[in-house]
This record gives structure tokens, sequence and C-alpha cells, in this order.
């Protein structure tokens, strides 16, 4: 019994302890460690002042919430009291009225219809007038009757009418005065659940809030901190064993049911809990705070979680992103990812993180994604990267992964129809030399030609060297193959019959080729050494002893569109080591490829310049001089008989006994066997999936398909035995490292560690082959960027990408309006690479004003520094070079901005955004070649004579005539040197240009019509309640719907058009008429002059003329004496029949043409100031507001107007007569060198 | 200390051990004096420290102590200390029958049959603090041994391995050498109305109420036998040996997916036709199978003949020396029991007996001839 009782009391007390330890590990559940910090931290964040000292922010808050309910209350009580006065008032007014007024009027009424009727009665039987008019006795008395009656009704009517006014105007008040009792409701109701949330969320926390009002209604707070109820509440809240009634501290959840997770058959909403340890990721004020408590980056931008992002956080919670087990609470099985080996050492030492890696995630199938690959997410529900240049790292990878042709060889989602990256080697045998080609293939980056082409041969699985078992040398085997593939793709490319080129045996001029290289254009595309070298040398700096090549390298950073070279195209260094030997055949094959590229290779993108025969043959001739001596000087890889002998009858063998493949062989000659194993090896490393190889045009490409691949089970993947991390992103990285590493075995070597996504490759001594078999080694070739950490980690996070998943529709991005005509657009763009001749965005910075106000300025680059009095100059400083001049603010139009460096002028202080503009590759060297012209004179003069900007494309010019433009482009400007080239442009692929300038000048609207409307809403004209209200929703986080600011901008138009100035009236009347696809031109209406006074064109042609006239023709002369001058157009431009008076290289665009290519609001703002439409311009603001006025009355807007109606009226500018004498001697006009009329 | 590396990786194989161990089964079974040797407690505490020595040390092999450490395999350890405590108890408490019966004593159950003690506090309250123990138990249970939060199960991708509950693992194991429905559905079926027809067969009237061993050898041989060796044992095999791809794997050898093992398996028929006869396999199945059928056949029918072949039994017991004796003992037994149960009971005995003994067989027929099936009828899906 004794002992019973001694076991009992150790039991009981074990128990007991047992019971404690439960309960202390449910209190101490790590999640709530961190729920309990971030009160804390948000307590002090919020409560920081009150906790120290006067409780100054909230008290504020809560005071000015209190105000703002029992103001709120006492505007309910107010209307509440205007209602009972109104009512009453209406009451005794409609009493008087009904009861006295309107009755009494009725029975007035009544008693005249009964006199009328009896007067009109004895009228109708002839018992009323006498014959000489006057009324029979009988009728007098009615007559009177009828009289007085009439009197009285007319005395009366006016009185009931105007209490009737009376009655509806307080009827109206009084709806009124309710629908602002309803409003007034409703802010007093929200500022009270205002109130109480802030008094609920402060007790939440432990801090107790006692709201006083004293006797006139005022409001003060108590507060106290510390062991008053609330706190106690929170800490009785939160304890053990009573924390499971109602805890503040709890597991949050966010149940997504549109997002699901896949389990097999049954689709299931995301239940994420991150946000219970993640606890300020959507508040903001977090952001300097440390993980778990940070802010989410660009939540404050509005990209992500914030309620106005497109990713809110109640709609997509976290993990559809990030990925891991959501629904778990504790950081390892969570499967929080390192980014880097620093962060892992940290986990490991915070969490125990590698060791249960080891035992958990090991292998499993979505831990989260490291941060470098995140990227990698938005691919689910952005299915073109395109559509989301803010996913830097995806784009990159993207476009690496459509650059370099990955879906030639893998299939991939979206690349289906994709173009083959290569050229087509269909018809090689006409355009290279054998020599060549077989060293091409062998290393091609040796050659000076190499862009993209990627090594097959003599890697890391088949190189010398890399065997244990070298009975046979695999350098010879290499060598056999590349020259079987050359043979192969000889003898099928002369197989055709058809197709040939004529060798030509004219020889043209090197020297002015090379000027032609540089102005036509070429460089858009291609690079050239020799062109490389004029620019630099162009690019010395006057005044500073900088060579070109420095200069340059600054540049790049600033403006890396425009001083980067293309890599677009090929490089024109070299040419004419690849070309076959002969000089008349190599000259034949370049002049019919430069004069028709489809002719050689139907699919061509190199677009036709137009050029004459002699340009073209010039052009030629210089790329003739273009040797690659180097590549030329390496050896010709020399096959072997018996490395062929075995390749062919291994490869036949496999199909057939041995003894019958040996005999094949026997029975072939030399080339056909090298043909045979050639069309083999073909196919084996699918040089068909970049170049077009007759009979494989649409074979299936060598690679795994790609369409899942990014949520392929890391155990699926071969990682061979090196030692990698075991998940997708690490072997990826260093298969396109090295792709054929996973062939060999291994004799040590570090990983690239399980750092998910830092430190670099793996880098391994190799020991041997594993596999024996030439034919079952890896195929992959490795790709230029194989070096290149960045480069592989961006194609990673796209290939990553690939998840197939399906996501709901509600969250797919479908591409609509304008934005999926911008990305089609953009895709046209990449295609025919309109960057390397356009600029698409020019410059911009943003800059602050001396009064303190913002303006956006944006201008084209200088090819020298500007400022030259600066002296000390931060070279790097990218605003050294870029301005000639802008558009902004009146005060700085039109004049060159001095950007100067850092900290050295208050000017500098005042950039506050820089932006390089994208495009436009061409420029730098169009601009130096053309300022050898003496009468060019400056490179930045040169600006005019090269292609002109798109960024306002869309809204300057006409989609009508755009579209027929890109199909067939002509010369607008005469003296322009460079050309709009004919592009094979699909219809479709036209029509997407034409419907991305909309959608981009569409945009541009919308910003600049939302700017104006802000700066509209205090002005004190806008009179009109209804678009004063709606002017209060412009402006806020959430941007306004388009037809909302439409309405608006109407509204404004209707209500003040006389009272906006003219720059935001123009931009309202833009957006109000912009319309895409079908655009309506006002001007083209048949009626539209109708409404002017007469003569009204023929008064503003008379502006235009280069003398002024007065109505009878004679000339106007100045006080001066001097004849006064009208616009003069005819000195630069050309007007119908007539060609321009000035320098042919003043010539400037047809004015005929004005009117079916020019939108008319874009013509308005470019005519009062051209620079400030496109800086640099020669076109100079030629309106001045009283020179004219003598001719046609009027503002300078009047004027404007009538210049542009002139140029859309066709008939008027297609009977333009010379002008019968010039007024002053004018310098004989002469063409640029090398400017053919073209 | 990897005291693993102590047994060779070959020893961890199934083929290996099993038919030792079912050997010294017997040997010990049927030894008075080895089992008297086996119930000396300090022979059990010394396996008892041996086997949590084992436990201990073995956590140094990282293999090992993730395979201890799951959560599901911990009512598996504490199986094998419970097994071996009430086997160890239940033949210690028989033997001491055995010997007081020697002596002429009435077996220990009857002779402390007369003592009473009261319902409180011997019972009620030694069951009370059980009750505190146990909830002490379960709640330090649930707070050491988390539940495991793994990733969603899905269909299409079971885990590697994909094994049972526990205490399905040994007719887990049998699923390697049978098809489904013979693993599956035949041979639990058959244990089960083995079970119940027990009472039917077993006329023994002794051992009724106290533990023996002497009396009832026969009875507790099978019955252990195929407990501990054919289920316990095969657990054990299951938990510990069987590891990815369902591949055996040595105590405290890594468990690797990428492990290849040779599985050159061969159908009864191959043997017969095509290395025997050296003639390409009949085209008919039925001439094909028609080998392993009659085996089959052979096996069943003429198995109970064969088993009371007293003359057999002589001629063992005649010319091999040493075992002949207990190997006759054999046959002896059998014909005793034909004589006693009778021919229906004798043959559900019998059929009972040769079909435990047909599972070993094709276990070892598999490990040491690398043999399929008896029988192979892909056409109908049946095989034996």
């Amino acid at each position: 019994m004794n002992t019973l009782n001694k076991l009992f009391f150790i039991s009981s007390v074990l128990l007991t302890f047992t019971f404690l330890w439960m309960f202390y590990q449910d209190y101490e559940r790590p999640w709530k460690k961190y729920q309990r910090t971030f009160v804390k931290i948000e307590k002090e964040k919020a409560l920081g002042p009150l906790l120290k000292g006067p409780p100054e922010d909230v008290l504020n808050r809560l005071n000015e919430l209190s105000q703002e309910v029992s103001a709120a209350s006492g505007a309910v009580e107010e209307q509440k009291n205007s209602i009972a006065t109104i009512e009453g008032e209406l009451s005794t007014a409609s009493r008087e009225l009904y009861q006295k007024n309107n009755l009494d009027l009725q029975f007035t009424t009544v008693e005249y219809d009964v006199a009328r009727y009896e007067f009109e009665n004895l009228v109708h039987h002839g018992h009323a007038y006498k014959e000489n008019g006057d009324l029979l006795p009988a009728a007098v008395k009615a007559k009177e009757r009828l009289d007085h009656f009439a009197a009285e009704v007319a005395k009366k009517t006016p009185k009931v009418r105007s209490l009737e006014a009376q009655k509806a105007a307080a009827e109206k008040q009084l709806r009124e005065i309710r629908s602002n009792l309803v409003a007034a409701e409703r802010e007093f109701s929200a500022a009270q659940s205002d109130q109480t949330k802030l008094i609920r969320k402060l007790s939440s926390i432990g801090v107790a809030v006692k709201e006083v009002k004293d006797v006139k209604g005022d409001v003060t707070f108590k507060y106290k901190e510390g062991l008053g109820i609330e706190t106690l509440q929170y800490l009785f809240q939160n304890a053990p064993l009573v924390d499971f009634i109602g805890p503040t501290i709890k597991v949050h959840q966010e149940v997504v049911n549109k997002l699901t997770d896949d389990y097999f058959f049954a689709q299931v909403g995301k239940v994420d809990r991150c946000t219970t340890c993640h606890l300020g990721i959507s508040k903001s004020g977090f952001e300097d705070e440390e993980h778990p408590y940070r802010t989410h980056p660009h939540f404050g931008d509005n990209l992500y979680l914030s309620s106005f992002s497109p990713h809110p956080q109640k709609e997509f919670g976290c993990s559809v992103c990030h990925e891991g087990m959501a629904w778990a609470t504790d950081f390892n099985r969570v499967m929080h990812m390192p980014n880097s080996p620093q962060q892992k050492a940290e986990w490991n030492h915070n969490y125990g993180w590698e060791a249960s890696y080891k035992k958990l995630h090991h292998y499993w199938d979505f831990p989260m994604i490291p941060l470098d690959y995140t990227e990698s997410s938005c691919l689910q529900c952005h299915t073109d990267p395109t559509a989301i240049p803010e996913a830097k790292k995806l784009y990159e990878g993207y476009v690496t992964f459509k650059e370099y042709g990955c879906a030639g060889c893998h299939k991939t989602p979206g690349f289906e129809n994709a173009r083959k990256v290569g050229p087509s080697l269909k018809n090689i045998s006409h355009k290279l030399n054998e020599d060549w080609l077989k060293k091409w293939i062998l290393d091609p980056w040796k050659s000076a030609s190499h862009r993209r082409m990627p090594q097959a041969f003599n890697l890391t699985n088949s190189a010398n060297g890399m065997t244990d078992h070298e009975e046979t040398n695999i350098a010879v085997e290499n060598y056999t193959e590349i020259q079987a593939i050359t043979a192969y793709l000889q003898h099928d490319s002369s197989a055709d019959n058809s197709f040939s080129i004529k060798p030509e045996t004219q020889v043209g001029d090197a020297g002015n080729g090379k000027n032609l290289l540089l102005t036509k254009g070429c460089l858009g595309c291609h690079e050239n050494n020799e062109a490389e070298a004029f620019l630099n040398a162009n690019l010395e700096d006057p005044d500073e002893e900088t060579e070109g090549e420095e200069v340059r390298a600054r540049l790049k950073k600033v403006l890396p569109g425009l001083f980067e070279k293309s890599e677009f195209g090929p490089s024109l260094s070299g040419v004419r080591t690849k070309l076959r030997k002969d000089d008349a055949e190599a000259r034949g094959w370049l002049v019919d490829w430069i004069s028709n590229p489809q002719h050689y290779s139907p699919k061509a993108r190199m677009p036709s310049l137009r050029l004459s025969e002699k340009e073209t043959l010039d052009i030629s001739e210089f790329l003739m001089t273009q040797k690659d001596e180097a590549f030329a000087a390496l050896p010709v890889p020399a096959s072997d008989g018996a490395a062929l002998k075995k390749l062919l009858v291994d490869r036949l063998s496999e199909k057939m006994l041995s003894k019958d493949a040996v005999e094949k062989y026997d029975g072939m000659n030399q080339n056909e066997r090298e043909v045979m194993l050639g069309r083999i090896l073909v196919k084996h490393y699918g040089c068909y999936g970049c170049h077009d190889v007759r009979g494989l045009e649409t074979a299936q490409g060598i690679g795994a398909e790609l369409t899942t691949w990014g949520a392929k089970k890391a155990d699926k993947l071969d990682f061979g035995l090196l030692p990698l991390d075991h998940d997708r992103y690490s072997w990826l990285k260093q298969k396109l490292h090295d792709p054929r590493g996973f062939d060999m075995t291994v004799m040590g070597g570090h990983g690239n560690g399980d750092d998910h996504g830092d430190g670099g490759f793996a880098h391994i001594e190799y020991k041997g082959l594993r596999r024996v078999n030439r034919k079952g080694r890896l195929r992959m070739p490795r790709f230029p960027f194989y070096n290149d950490l960045d480069k592989i980690k961006s194609v990673v996070t796209f290939v990553a990408g690939l998840k197939g998943r399906s996501v709901h529709s509600d969250y797919r991005d479908k591409l609509e309006g304008d934005r999926g005509a911008i990305v089609r657009g953009e895709h046209v763009l990449r295609k025919y690479n309109c960057e390397g001749c356009h600029q698409l965005e020019l410059p911009s910075v943003v800059w602050q004003f001396d009064d303190g106000s913002f303006g956006k300025v944006h201008g084209r680059f200088l090819m020298r520094r500007y400022d030259e009095e600066v002296e000390e100059v931060n070279e790097d400083d990218p605003a050294m070079y870029v301005f000639q001049s802008f558009s902004g603010k009146d005060g700085l139009m039109g004049r060159s901005l001095p950007l100067i460096s850092a900290g050295e002028s208050e000017d500098y202080q005042q950039v506050r955004q820089f932006k390089p503009g994208r495009g436009g590759t061409v420029i730098p060297y169009l601009n130096a070649a053309l300022a050898t012209n003496p009468q060019i004179g400056t490179p930045d003069n040169a600006l005019n004579y090269g292609p002109p900007p798109l960024h306002e494309e869309g809204r300057k010019v006409q989609n009508k005539w755009l579209f027929s433009f890109l199909k067939k482009p002509y010369i607008i400007r005469p003296a322009v040197s460079i050309v709009m080239p004919t592009f094979p442009l699909s219809d479709d692929e036209a029509t997407s240009l034409v419907a991305y300038f909309a959608a981009k000048a569409r945009l541009s609207l919308i910003t600049d019509t939302t700017e104006t409307i802000v700066a509209l809403k205090e002005s004190e004209w806008i009179t009109d309640e209804h678009l004063k209200k709606n002017l209060g929703k412009v402006g806020g986080a959430k941007p306004a719907e388009p037809s909302v600011l439409k309405d608006i901008a109407r509204g404004l138009l209707a209500a003040g058009a006389d009272k906006l100035s003219r720059e935001d009236r123009w931009k309202l009347e833009e957006f109000v008429e912009f319309q895409y696809p079908f655009e309506r031109i006002k001007e083209l209406d048949p009626d539209y002059l109708a409404s002017k006074p007469k003569n009204y064109l023929a008064t503003a042609s008379r502006l235009m003329a280069g003398d002024l006239t007065d109505d009878a023709g004679k000339p106007i002369f100045g006080p001066d004496g001097q004849p006064r001058k009208g616009l003069d157009c005819i000195k630069c431009h050309a007007i119908g029949p007539v060609p321009p008076a000035g320098d042919v290289l003043a010539s400037a665009p047809q004015l005929v043409n004005v009117r079916e290519r020019i939108q008319p609001r874009y013509l308005l703002r470019w005519l009062i100031n051209p620079p400030n439409v496109l800086p640099g311009t020669k076109m100079p603001p030629l309106f001045e507001a009283d020179k004219y006025q003598h001719i046609l009355k009027g503002s300078q807007e009047q004027h404007v107007e009538a210049v542009k109606d002139v140029l859309f009226n066709n008939d008027l500018l297609r009977k333009w007569k010379v002008p019968a004498a010039p007024a002053q001697p004018k310098a004989a006009g002469s063409r640029v060198k090398g400017q053919p009329s073209s | 200390m990897d005291i693993f590396k102590l047994v060779p990786e070959w020893a961890w194989q199934p083929k290996v051990f099993f038919l030792p161990i079912s050997f010294a089964f017997f040997v010990v079974l049927y030894n008075d004096r080895l089992i008297r040797i086996l119930v000396n407690p300090i022979v059990a505490w010394a396996a008892a420290l041996a086997t949590t020595a084992v436990f201990v040390l073995g956590t140094a092999n990282p293999t090992f102590k993730a395979i201890i450490s799951k959560g599901d395999n911990i009512p598996i350890i504490m199986m094998v200390y419970s097994f071996g405590y009430f086997t160890w108890l239940a033949l210690r408490k028989g033997t001491i029958n055995d010997d007081r019966a020697d002596r002429g004593l009435p077996p220990l159950e009857e002779a402390e049959g007369h003592q009473k003690v009261m319902v409180w506090p011997d019972l009620v309250y030694v069951e009370f603090i059980c009750l505190i123990l146990v909830t002490v138990g379960l709640m330090v249970w649930s707070i050491v041994l988390k539940a495991p939060l793994e990733q969603p199960a899905t269909r299409v991708e079971t885990p590697n391995p994909s094994k049972a509950p526990w205490y399905f693992l040994g007719l887990q194991e049998l699923l390697v050498y049978f098809d489904p429905w013979i693993a599956g559905v035949v041979l639990p079926g058959i244990i089960i109305v083995g079970l119940i027809a027990i009472p039917y067969i077993d006329n023994n009237p002794k051992g009724s109420g106290y533990y023996t061993l002497r009396d009832r050898r026969f009875a507790i041989a099978m019955f252990l036998y195929g407990f501990l060796i054919m289920w316990v044992l095969l657990i054990f095999v299951g938990t510990f040996l069987r590891g990815p791809n369902w591949n055996i794997f040595a105590l405290g050898e890594e468990w690797t997916v990428h492990k290849v093992e040779v599985l050159n398996n061969v159908n009864f028929a191959e043997y017969f036709w095509v290395l025997g006869l050296n003639q390409p396999l009949p085209s008919n199945w039925i001439v094909r199978e028609l080998p392993g059928f009659l085996f089959c056949a052979g096996f069943f029918v003429i198995g109970p003949v064969f088993l009371m072949c007293e003359p057999l039994g002589k001629l063992l017991e005649t010319y091999l020396p040493l075992i002949g004796k207990t190997c006759a003992s054999f046959f002896y037994f059998w014909k005793r029991m034909w004589v006693e149960l009778g021919f229906v009971r004798y043959s559900i005995l019998a059929i009972l007996f040769l079909t435990m003994v047909f599972t070993v067989l094709k276990m070892i027929t598999r490990w040491a001839f690398n043999l399929k099936y008896f029988v192979s009828i892909p056409e109908f899906f049946f095989n034996i």
C-alpha cells in the first residue's frame, strides 16, 4: 500500500509537470514569438511619442476623428433641423396655396368658363352684336361678366404660379437636404467606425483609451498604458490555457479560392499562413524593419500587395509567387530557401536550416523559390514577359532564350511558330567557302563574325584528354564529323538547280562604300570595325584629351541604346573571309543579298534599302575589303578515313547487321559516305533547330520539351556525378555553363554548394567519360554566354517559370486593349530592330524648377559635352552629355539645358530623375559621318538628317497613313540621308505596329490629361458641382478610367474652353478626339469650312507665302520700307508642284502630304513651337502674334489654325503657284556629298 | 562507432539469414536444454540490454537514426521489446510448469489459483496509476514526436519506398514473392480461417488454463513460427531493411534511390523446358505450365500422405545418424495425427501446414534459384 502511495505520488507529479510542459510548448510556438515582437514594434511605431511624452500623433488622430464624428453628427442634426424648418415652411406654403389661391383660381376659372360659354352662345345665335358691331343689350351683361372674370383669372394666375414655383423650390431644397443628410450620416458612421477601429486596435495592444466629452461637446481623451483593464485583457486573452477562447495572437490565414494548389484531380484554393509571422508585409511604414516584420518590396509603388496594386494581398496571397509550404508555421517546414551562402550560414545558426533541409526538403517538389529566381513566378499569369518589363530578369532571360533560339531544339510554349534564329543553309554553297565553314563549325567563337552560334565540338565530353580509354582520337573524330556535315550541306544546297546567283565582275568604289555604310543605316543592325574606329575618332572631346573609346564607354553608360554596337545582325568585319573564294562569285552574292535579301533567303529579316545599282556595288566592294585574317590563318580541320569508317559503320549498324554495314560502306565513294554521315549528324546535333535545312524544315528539335520544365521534380533531373545542389536552379545553371559536364566522372571539385543562386558555377575536376558510345553522349552545345552568370540566371528564371500550370482566367494576363497592342507591337519592333535606327523614347529628366514645381523634359543627346564653361566635370555623370533642347515649362523652352556635375552647381540639384531613352543605335555613326559635310557642320545639326524619333508617333501621324507607309515607304524629307527601308512586313505585323503606336499615344494622352486635370482641380472657374465631384476622382493612388477621364475632359471643355490655357485646351481636345482604329479627321469633313468666313483659306494661304501681299496682290511694306515677309514655307518645303526654293539641304516634307499624314492636333502644337515638340529640329517657331494682323485679324492660335486648315486643303496646295520673284537672291543650293537624290 | 559495419552487408539479406533463423528456431524450441538457458532471466536481461545497446549505438549511423527516429517506426521499436518479453515470459512459465510436472507438482496457475486480493486497492489503485502513467507517456510522445507535415500526397507520385502501416509490412513483404491476389487475399484468408479452425482441429486436452511447452510443442512451434518468423520478422525486414525501390539495404547502409539490384527471375516453365530440356517454351499455355501444375498438385495432394510416411521415418532412423531420430519423429507425429484426427481434420491440418511450408518454399526458391513463379499464366493473370 505504501509503495502504491509513493508510486501514485510520483506519477501525479509527473503528470503535473507534463501538463505544464505541454502548455509551455503551446505558448512558445515560434510564430507566437514573432507576433509578440511585432506587437511591440507596432506599438512603438504607433505610440512611440505617446509612450514617451505627450501622446501627440495618436491622440491627435483620435481627436481629429472624434471631431469628425461630432462634426458629422452636428451636420446630421443641423440637416435634420433644417428639414424640419423647410417642411414647416412647405406645409404653410402649400396650405395657403391650395386652400386659398389655387382653389380660388379654379373657382374663378370655372366662372369665367361659364361666362364665356354664355357670351359665345349669344354670339353663335346672332344675339350678341348689332349690325354696326355694338353689343346688343342682351349681351352687354354677359360681356361684362366675361370681362370681369377674365380679369380675375389674369389677376390670380401669376400669384398661383409663383406659389407653385416656391413650392417646387422648397421641395427641391428638401430633397437636397435629405441627400445631404444621408451623406452626413454616412460620414458620421464612417468616422465613428474609424474611431472605434483605432480604439479597438489600441486596446488590442494594451492601451486603454477613454472618451470624455465636456459640456460643450468637446472631446478629450485619456490613455493609459500598462496595467489598465485593456492590458489585462490583452494578457488574459493570450495567456496560456485560456488562449483558445479569443486570442489576439493567433494564426493568420489567407484563403484564395481562385488560385489553387493542384492536388491531382482536385484543385484546392491556396491557404497561406505566411502573414502569421510576416506581419508587416502589407503595411506601409515597416520598410526598414528586419525580417519577418518588413514591408514587401514595391509595396509603396503599388506593384505588390497594396489594395491599389495589380496584386492585392487579399486576392493573391503569397505562395502563388513564392511557393513553399504556405500552410506551415515553422521556419524550416515552410521551406524557406536561402539566397546566398551567407544567408544559409545565418539560417543554420538560427534555425538549424541545413539539417532540416536534408531531412525534410531534399527533393521536395516546390520549396520556396530562392529570391534570385522569384520572378519566374510571374510567368504563370503573364505568359508573355514582354508585357511586364518590371520583371527585368525574367524579361532578359526571355529575350536571351529567344535570341539564341533555344526553342529550336526545346519545344516551348509561346514559341510554337518562332522563326529559326540562324541563317538558312539551303543555298549555302552559293555563299560560303568550305574551309571557312569547317573552321566555323569547329570553333565559331574565333571568328570576327561570331555572334550567337554555339560551340558543338571540343566541349567537355568531346575533347581530347577527357577520357580514360583513349583508344580513339576524339579530335580526329570531331574533324571527320565536321567534314561530313560540311559535305552534306554543300551537297544539299547545290542540289537545287532552280536557284542561282550571277557572279559580278563590275567593281565598285570601296571608299564611297564605307561612306554609304555609315550613312545608309547599315550600322543600326550590323557592326563593323572600321565604322567603330571612325566613330571613336569623331568622339574625341574637343576641349578634353580623352580618347574616343573612353568617351564612348562613358556615353554608353548614359545612353545605352545609342552608343552600343548593334549586335542584331552579323558583324560586317571579316565578311570577305567567309564568302566564296572566287571574287566575282563573292561579289555576286553580296550584290544579290543587298539588293534583295529575300531572294537568297525568303525568311530573311533584312530589309531592302532601295539602293541604286552603283550604291550596291560600292557597299559590296567595301565589304569585299573586310577580311578576317586571324581566322583565315587557322588550320582547316582534317578528316580521317579510318575515323569516317568507324563513325559511319557504327551508325549504319544500328539499322543493319555489322557486316552489311561494312559492305554498304565499301560500296560507296568518299563523298557519298561523307554526305550520308553528314545527314545523320545534322539530325543528331539538331542543326536544323536554328537553320533551315532542306527536308528538315518542320522536324522536331532534339532537346527536351520545356513546357512544364519549371514543375519538373528535381529527382527527374540527371545530376550525374557533379557536386551540385539538388534543385532545378542549380542544375540548369550548371547545364548552361557546361552543358556536357554531366557526361563526366568526377575527380573532385566544389559545387556551387547549396547557395541557391549566389556563388556562380561549380568548379569540377573531371576524370573521364561516363558514356562510351559517342552517340549516347549529351548533345547540347555551349552558348557564348556560358560564363555570364547574370545572363544564365536570367535564362534559368525564364525556364524555371515554365510550369505549365493553368491559372484561373481572372488572373491570366489576357493582353487585351492597349496592353496587348503594345506587347504585340513590341514583338514586331524587336523582330525588325526598329530601334536600330529610331529613338523610340527620348532621354528625359524630371526637373525641379525654381518655384518648386516639377516638370518632365525630354531631349535629344549631343555628341559632346554641352556646357563648356564648367571646369570640374564628372565624366561619368549621366547628365553631362544629354540634352540639346527640351520641352517643358515656357521659360526654358527651346533652350539648351546645361546639366553639370553633382554638388558643383545648384542646377544639377534640380535634376530629380534621369531616364536614358531607348533606341537609335545608328544615329552616332550617321551624325559623325554627316558632320564631315561642311554644310551640315556639327553632329548635332546632323540630327535633322537622320531617322526621326518615334516617341510621339501615334499622336503625330494618322493610322491609315502609317499602315500604308510601313507597307510601302517613300521619302518624306528629300534631304535626309537615311531612307526608311522596305521591310518584309506582313499585313498583321504592320497592323500591330500601328496599333502599338496608337496604344502608346493613348497612354501618353491619359498621362497628360490626368496631369492637366490634377492641375485644374482647384480652379475657381469650375462651378459645375457634378464636374467638380468627378475631378476629385482623378489623381489618387488608383488611376482614373479612360472613359471617366474623357467625360471630365469633355465637361471641362464645355464649361470653360476659353478659360483654359492654350496648351491645356489642346491636350484635352487631343485626348477627346483621339480614336483608334477608325479615326475621324474633322478637317476632312466636306462641311468643315462652312462656318468659316469667306476667303478664309485664300487669306490664310497668303500667310504662307514668302512676301506678304495685300488683297490686291501687292506687296506690303513695313515701316522700314522693306517688304514684309510671310511664313515663307516654300523656302524649305515643297508645296505641290513647286519645289523648295532654298537650300536643298534644308528641304523639308512635301506639304501636300500633310493632309493624309499628320494628326491636326499635333500639327497645331508643332506649328506654334516645333523645337518644343521635337528638340533639335531645324524648323523654327514662326508665328509671331502681331506680325500678320493686317492679313488675318486674330490671335496667334487663330493664325496657326488657319495655316493648319490650308494644309488640310489639298486642292489649294496642289495648285500652288511659283512665287513671282524672290525677295532676296538666294545662295545656290548644293547637295551633300554622297547624297544622291534617292 | 558504426556497429553495423561489424556485420557484413550480405548478411543482412533475408536469403542469408531467413533459413538459419528458422532452423535455429526449431532447434531451440525442440531442445529442452537450450530452451532452459534461454528462459533464464539473466539471458533475457542480457538480450534486452544488447538490443538497447544496438539501438543506442546505432544512432551514430545517420540512416539508422533516421529510420528509428521516424515517428511511424516508434511502435515497431516498442514491438521488438514487447514481443520479446511476452514470448520469453510464456516460454519461461511453460518450462517452469514442465519442471513442476516432472517433480509431480501441479502447474503454477493451479497452485496460485487459491490466493485472493482486494479490488481496492490492489486492482483499481494499480489501474489508476497505470492510467496516469499511460497519459503521461502519450503526452510526452505527442510533444516530442510531432506529427510530420509533408507535402501534399499525390496519386501519381507515391513516396519511395511506399510502405504499408507497420503491422502490414509482413504481408507487404510477401508481395515480393507472390501475386497480390495470393499475398493479399488468399494467404491472409487462410491465416484467419486457420486461426478459426484451431479449436476444431486441436483435440489435445493438455495445456488448458496453464502454460506448458512440452505438452503442446507442435502447436506452440507452429504458432510461434507463423507469428514471430513469418510475421514479426518480416515486419522487421520491411521496416529496417527495405529501402527505396523496395531494395534490401543492410542496416546502416545509406538508402539511395540509385541502388541497382540484379533481379533475373525465371519461371518454373523456363527452367523445365528451356534450361532442362533445351527447347523453346511450348506455345500452348497448358502444355507450358504442366510441370508447374503437376508440382503444385503433387505438393498439396501427395504432401499429406508423404507427411505420415512411417516407412520413410524408419528408414531415416536407421540410416541417418545424429538427426535421424528427430526427423523420424516428424513422420511418426503426423501418422499419429492421422490416427487421432481422422481424414477430414487431418487433411485440413496438413493443408494448412503445407501452405505455410509452401510460402517459405516459394521464398527460398526465389532466393536460391531466382524462381519467379511455379505456375505463370499471364494470359489469365494467374501466377503461383
